[in-house]
């Protein structure tokens, strides 16, 4: 008997089953979507910029990209500005509401007056272990560094008529609030077009009526400000 | 012969020699290095499935398209009915550090991707190296083909391509091959009008940094700057 005989290869563990999709969450990987194009330069300054592009309209809603660019610090400029993140987690704030308030923050406006924002501190309401409604708009992958910052966000949810507004402000850099208003009827013609490349199994199906259960992290002091939210909290007042 | 700019890079101090080795870069660097943290691309859609077979799909969506050059996403996704082969072998693809000295013969069964202007000239990603996203000057005849981020899991992969460089006149051909998982050379056309109007209306936030100057050898002679008083 061999040294390594006593040491024996255990069987590989079965693949990790694929996770259900969610569609607040994830637009789903069986569709392909289709690209809108967007004039996207929302910020121009001598020191830094601010688009969105990579709009990619799903059945169920749309994804874009934010983009951050910083220029590189001239000579004698201690503070290197370019190695800060401008997106922060929302589970991640600890500092006050008005620290908040002056982030980077992006929101969506529907022409009926429903709406949803994200940014620091603003924890969507599945991460607070309720169902919720859409619009709604959430992180996805976001990388940078050196300058160069990218944050991919996906917004759930299409309205059945009207436009839809991205509104945006960063006071931290004396951006005041603004919107970009995209166009509702090329969003549901694109979520029209976009390809359903396989049909998802029931089992998934099912599981996507199963609200997520928190996941305890830290609390923000800031909510989600959604329509139903507020719609709740007009109620809880009555 | 096109004329290849050679960048020197910086060399780190060598500790305990008491001697500062550290030279900035010798020339400049290609202004396409940096045109992603300084420009703002126009994206054309292309919205194009490239490939469609039992166990695979793959498309691309929009092409970002810079002053220079394009960068697109590979979207791969695994259909959840895929082979134990095809998932076998789109896992090493993958698989972080699994490229980078595969065997040439095995390298080209591996996911190929390149370009052909009309002119006739063309590029290819190497197997081997593709997704090293390092500048490497030497290769710096255009159009030159490299890889930017890679996001990947057990069923998906989302990969930066950048093609750096424009034709003058035509269409750019986008080759791609991927013959573990069983697909053939094939090939779709990108509109070259559409590329070259899209690059003449991106906009350059900034110039290239210009290059810092190199410092002098720290000598006996020339002890360089001295300490600030404590």
């Amino acid at each position: 008997m061999g040294f390594f005989d006593a040491f024996p290869v255990p069987e590989p563990p079965e693949p990790p089953r694929r996770a259900p999709a969610r569609a607040w969450r994830d637009p789903g990987r069986n569709v392909m979507p289709v690209t809108l194009v967007v004039d996207g330069l929302l910020v121009r300054r001598p020191e830094f910029a601010v688009f969105l592009n990579d709009f990619r309209v799903y059945r169920s809603g749309f994804a874009f990209a934010v983009n951050v660019l910083r220029k590189p610090r001239r000579p004698g400029e201690d503070h290197d500005r370019r190695t800060e993140s401008p997106f922060d987690h929302p589970r991640r704030v600890l500092g006050s509401e008005a620290k908040v308030r002056r982030d980077l923050q992006f929101g969506v406006r529907f022409a009926d007056g429903r709406g949803a924002a994200i940014g620091p501190g603003l924890v969507p309401p599945h991460a607070r272990g309720s169902r919720p409604e859409p619009p709604l708009i959430s992180m996805r992958g976001g990388h940078g560094g050196n300058g160069y910052w990218q944050q991919a966000l996906w917004v759930w949810g299409l309205p059945e008529e009207g436009d839809v507004d991205l509104v945006y402000s960063w006071a931290a850099e004396d951006v005041a609030e603004a919107r970009l208003s995209l166009d509702g009827d090329a969003l549901r013609e694109g979520a029209g077009r976009a390809a359903v490349l396989w049909e998802e199994t029931e089992e998934l199906e099912e599981q996507l009526d199963e609200p997520e259960e928190p996941e305890g992290r830290q609390e923000s002091k800031v909510r989600q400000t959604t329509a139903q939210q507020a719609k709740e909290d007009g109620d809880a007042a009555r | 012969m096109r004329r290849v700019e050679r960048v020197q890079r910086p060399r780190r101090l060598e500790a305990g020699s008491g001697v500062s080795t550290a030279v900035a870069y010798a020339g400049p660097r290609p202004t396409w290095v940096s045109e992603n943290e300084r420009a703002v691309p126009v994206d054309i859609p292309l919205d194009r499935v490239l490939i469609d077979t039992a166990d695979l799909v793959a498309f691309v969506a929009a092409v970002h398209v810079y002053p220079s050059g394009f960068l697109f996403t590979l979207s791969s996704q695994l259909r959840p009915t895929a082979s134990a082969e095809a998932e076998e072998a789109f896992a090493q693809e993958f698989s972080f550090g699994g490229r980078h000295h595969v065997p040439a013969a095995q390298a080209e069964r591996s996911l190929r991707v390149g370009v052909r202007f009309a002119d006739g000239r063309g590029a290819a990603l190497n197997p081997n190296f593709r997704w090293l996203g390092h500048f490497d000057a030497d290769q710096a005849a255009l159009p030159l083909v490299r890889t930017g981020r890679t996001s990947s899991d057990t069923a998906m992969a989302d990969c930066e391509i950048w093609v750096v460089g424009l034709p003058a006149e035509g269409d750019v051909e986008l080759f791609y091959r991927w013959l573990t998982l069983g697909v053939p050379e094939a090939s779709i056309a990108i509109d070259g009008d559409a590329l070259r109007s899209a690059a003449a209306r991106a906009v350059v936030l900034w110039d290239e940094p210009a290059a810092e100057k190199p410092q002098p050898p720290e000598t006996p002679e020339n002890p360089g700057t001295p300490e600030p008083p404590a």
